[in-house]
């Protein structure tokens, strides 16, 4: 029997799993045993120090050979043709439902965690080693909570909660992951190849997913085959390489940059060239401890 | 065209203007365009008030950075500049 199969009160061909993406809570109910048990891929348990304001009912039912996605104040019902189809629109739905309650906060691709100052954001175009950087300072003790989004407002930021999701080619840098990455749940992404859904939890990591003011910006450039080293990096390159990165507030809110650089100002901005892992682990301990 | 001496230049409306530690961020809201400015830049461009006259600019520079001589040459560039991205008239 699949996980989150319920056999008491509801139709007893119907599964359900609760999810909670920062301030709304998800029920979803669906027909599809194989939906819930795929569910794990996105599914997260981190602690999340927001409070709820949002309970908020999805469903994902088989009807007549299509998939029938609806739930959520004001969504029409999608309707998809396959099951990973499915799988993705629900997703975006989660997404858009779960992002409802931070209209005012700019979006920043970046992984994040926890140092001294407060939070620290690790940036970089594409390819940069976000996520490999992350789960490797992860792996080394630090206290890491996301690999793909921030939200920021008024200098507060927040971890979107989602699993770290590796690359099946980086598996091999981060030899501590042992066999786990055999265990865990992956997807088959166009561009990106096999990615494990790495839960820090599994890891035996603490995981809790509060807001913080930014206390650190460090860019990822990459720098393959070398070592890797730090170097300071001023305010305004910090703004035009991050806001390159960013998105503005769904609201449009005027001030978005004001507040964006200022954030900016009062937080250290380090440029890592990240070459070998091993390097690196002492220089963002000397940077973040 | 160089800078007329007599000219007062204006900063056009809507710039949303964010002081740096190392230099200036500028929003300019209706393009949503962001300029990265220096510090000197930034200068010229609050002082570009349509009351100041570009020589005037020029011995403010000058005062502030204590130079010996105003940078009238560096300030009429500047002002080219600024010109160019449409954040003075």
């Amino acid at each position: 029997m699949p996980a989150g199969f319920t056999g008491q009160g509801v139709d007893p061909l119907t599964c359900a799993e609760t999810i909670r993406i920062l301030s709304t809570e998800f029920r979803i109910t669906s027909n599809i045993p194989e939906l819930i048990e795929r569910l794990a891929y996105l599914t997260q348990r981190a602690e999340q120090d927001l409070p709820v304001l949002e309970h908020c009912e999805i469903s994902v039912q088989r009807e007549d050979g299509e998939y029938r996605i609806s739930g959520g104040e004001g969504k029409k019902d999608d309707c998809e043709l396959s099951l990973p189809m499915a799988f993705e629109a629900m997703f975006a739905r989660l997404h858009d439902l779960g992002m409802r309650h931070f209209p005012d906060h700019i979006r920043i691709h970046a992984a994040s965690g926890f140092g001294r100052d407060g939070m620290v954001l690790l940036v970089g175009e594409k390819w940069s080693g976000k996520t490999t950087t992350a789960v490797h300072l992860l792996l080394e003790g630090f206290e890491i909570v996301g690999d793909e989004l921030v939200l920021l407002r008024h200098g507060q930021a927040v971890t979107f909660p989602r699993p770290f999701y590796l690359r099946h080619s980086a598996i091999d840098l981060l030899p501590k992951l042992g066999g786990m990455t055999d265990r865990a749940p992956f997807v088959h992404a166009e561009t990106a190849g096999k990615l494990i859904a790495i839960d820090p939890l599994k890891l035996g990591r603490h995981w809790k997913i509060r807001p913080a003011p930014v206390g650190t910006v460090v860019f990822l450039e990459p720098n393959h085959g070398g070592t890797s080293s730090l170097r300071a990096c001023s305010k305004v390159e910090m703004v035009r390489r991050v806001l390159a990165q960013s998105s503005p507030p769904s609201s449009g809110r005027e001030d978005w940059v004001a507040d964006f650089c200022s954030t900016i100002n009062e937080a250290d901005t380090v440029i890592a060239r990240m070459g070998d892992l091993a390097s690196a682990t002492d220089l963002f301990r000397r940077l973040l401890s | 065209m160089p800078e007329l001496t007599d000219a007062s230049p204006v900063r056009v409306e809507g710039l949303e203007i964010n002081i740096m530690h190392d230099g200036v961020v500028i929003y300019q809201h209706d393009r949503k365009k962001i300029h990265y400015l220096n510090h000197t830049a930034g200068l010229v461009l609050e002082l570009c008030d349509g009351r100041h006259k570009v020589e005037e600019l020029a011995a403010i520079v000058g005062k502030t950075y204590g130079l010996p001589q105003p940078p009238h040459d560096d300030v009429a560039n500047c002002l080219q500049d600024l010109r160019a991205r449409e954040l003075i008239r």
